[in-house]
């Protein structure tokens, strides 16, 4: 809620599916920061259990070219279910 | 027991060759089993009077003897005859079937019959410390420990069987490793005089001394040990005393014959070849495979969990089933045999009775832990992946051991992880709005970050860093998957965008 109201987006917008002046940003922000977390999460990864987590590190490379595909190539076109990374999974 | 440790002194004592070394010598009271058998009379007098019997396979046995007064022959007439019919005829059956080691019929009824009642004590040792498998027959059995089949683990407990030191077991394996034995030395000395047992007819007296059918007993008595030792460079003698038998093992050093190697490697092959090339299996892999299947059958279970997301949510029942199962699981691999050494046993009970009735008591581990010794054992590793790693990190477990439990600290590492899950579908997590970011990564820990570690379990982490990493990457992808269902998740108002059916509020 903090961070509709620091971009200026409203809930009505977003149950609407309008896509408010602040919504790019707010998914751009939101996105950083998971790509914070993905560098967050490589830096405490030890080298010597690379090998082994090579399935979470290539998990982790397919998520944030999800993000970048979201940002660049739709501008966080999100309200209108037309993006599907993974069809098997979805969030909660 | 006593254990000289002068022995490679003395290696004249036992008549040991110029290339044999001895290594040690073990002497053990053996009490007498049968006073029947072994109670004075005229037969076993005869017996008395010989001192040593030394046995090599180049030359026939020798009996050394202190002189002809100290040998009473009852029966006068008997040694003519002896000498004169019964002893040829051995030597020709001999030539005829040269060798009792590899006799099937000895080695059955060695293991059938107790014929071996002193030196041979040792070699049933052998049969009854399960050095080979049950499976195989008896003949089988025999066969494989003359054939060293089984290699060093054999002559490492067949040490034990003969009640070694632990240092003494190590020399053992190393002297089995030897290819192609063929060297022995037997030496027994004064064997008493049993009685005539039917199944040692089948121990032909091949090495029976020309003119005298009383060697026959020795010479049985060192085919029988040598046919029914270890291995073929433990050598056993028997010497009587007040309350029983002494038998000392001399431990010698043989030789390895030149150029036998690459004849060894063929018929190795050959009998690999009609095993149909397996190999035999032994406990440390039959462990290893049903941890193996049960970390499998874990890893169904969750991908289970995982894979159908449309019926997986929060407040879904199904999240205690899969923890049932999980402890099911963990259940069955106690009782396919998935088990530590015997001394572990106590504490792999407590650490089975912290999961009754399909809910993990954590009092019980906290007991577990703290009644634990400085050394910690593979319970304890496995503890560590229950979510109590501190106390047992405090106590430093040992490398090995770590290496030993990984596969079991993988298997146990997912209690928390499950947990944690549940705990979140206890207090009924919620999937927004959130008034900050903070209750945001705290959402999405707890739908999200159990899942990475447990996956970063079934993949082999088990230090915090790369559970945290697990997590940090959970929550990333969660965080990602959020903003791309964004449309759903505010049109999906009033219930969960995930299933659409339970109550949890968006």
């Amino acid at each position: 809620m903090r961070d509709l109201r620091d971009f200026d987006v409203k809930p009505e917008d977003l149950s609407a599916a309008r896509y408010a002046e602040g919504f790019a940003p707010l998914m751009a922000r939101q996105a950083e920061r998971a790509r914070a977390a993905l560098r967050s999460a490589a830096a405490q990864l030890p080298a010597p259990q690379r090998r082994a987590q090579a399935p979470g590190i290539i998990l982790g490379g397919a998520v944030r070219d999800a993000a970048d595909e979201l940002g660049s190539g739709s501008d966080f076109r999100v309200l209108h279910p037309a993006h599907r990374a993974d069809p098997g999974y979805e969030s909660c | 027991m006593r254990i000289d440790p002068e022995a490679a002194h003395q290696g004249d004592r036992f008549g040991a060759c110029a290339e044999q070394q001895v290594l040690s010598v073990v002497d053990r009271e053996v009490p007498i089993a049968d006073p029947k058998i072994d109670a004075p009379g005229p037969a076993a007098d005869r017996w008395r009077g010989i001192t040593s019997v030394t046995t090599t396979p180049s030359e026939p046995l020798r009996l050394r003897t202190p002189g002809p007064t100290s040998r009473p022959m009852t029966t006068q007439w008997a040694e003519p005859l002896v000498c004169a019919v019964i002893a040829p005829w051995h030597r020709a059956r001999a030539a005829r079937t040269p060798g009792a080691r590899g006799d099937q019929q000895l080695s059955y009824r060695g293991q059938r019959d107790a014929l071996m009642q002193h030196a041979e004590v040792a070699a049933l040792q052998l049969v009854q410390q399960r050095l080979v498998q049950r499976a195989q027959d008896d003949a089988g059995c025999w066969r494989a420990l003359r054939r060293r089949q089984l290699g060093g683990r054999r002559a490492q407990r067949g040490a034990r069987a003969l009640g070694l030191p632990g240092h003494q077991r190590r020399e053992t394996l190393r002297i089995a490793r030897c290819r192609q034995v063929f060297r022995f030395h037997v030496e027994v000395s004064q064997v008493p005089h049993r009685k005539h047992d039917p199944a040692r007819r089948a121990c032909r007296p091949h090495r029976a001394p020309s003119g005298s059918s009383v060697s026959r007993a020795p010479a049985r008595a060192a085919c029988a040990c040598v046919a029914g030792s270890t291995a073929p460079n433990i050598v056993a003698a028997i010497s009587p005393n007040g309350a029983g038998h002494k038998i000392t093992v001399l431990h010698q050093r043989v030789e390895s014959s030149n150029g036998a190697g690459s004849s060894n490697r063929s018929r190795r092959l050959q009998r690999k070849r009609e095993r149909g090339g397996r190999k035999p299996i032994d406990g440390q892999m039959r462990r290893q495979r049903a941890r193996n299947r049960v970390l499998g059958l874990l890893l169904e279970q969750v991908l289970d969990f995982l894979r159908p997301p449309a019926q997986t949510c929060a407040r879904d029942g199904r999240i205690g089933g899969v923890f049932d199962r999980f402890v099911q699981s963990r259940r069955n691999a106690y009782s396919a045999g998935c088990r530590a050494a015997r001394g572990r046993q106590k504490q792999q009970a407590v650490v089975g009775a912290g999961c009754d009735g399909g809910e993990l008591i954590p009092s019980v581990f906290d007991e577990a832990i703290e009644n634990a010794s400085d050394r910690p054992s593979r319970a304890q590793v496995w503890l560590v992946g229950a979510g109590n790693p501190a106390p047992v990190r405090a106590k430093a477990p040992a490398p090995g051991y770590a290496r030993a439990g990984a596969s079991s600290v993988r298997l146990w590492a997912f209690v928390r992880p499950v947990r944690a899950f549940a705990a979140s579908a206890a207090s009924g997590a919620r999937a927004g709005p959130f008034d900050d970011f903070d209750a945001l990564v705290q959402h999405c820990y707890l739908v999200a970050a159990p899942f990475g570690e447990m996956a970063a379990t079934m993949f082999g982490a088990v230090e915090p860093a790369t559970q945290a990493h697990a997590r940090e990457l959970a929550l990333a992808i969660q965080m990602i998957l959020m903003v791309r269902d964004a449309g759903r998740h505010a049109a999906g108002a009033g219930s969960c965008f995930r299933c659409g059916t339970c109550e949890t509020s968006t």
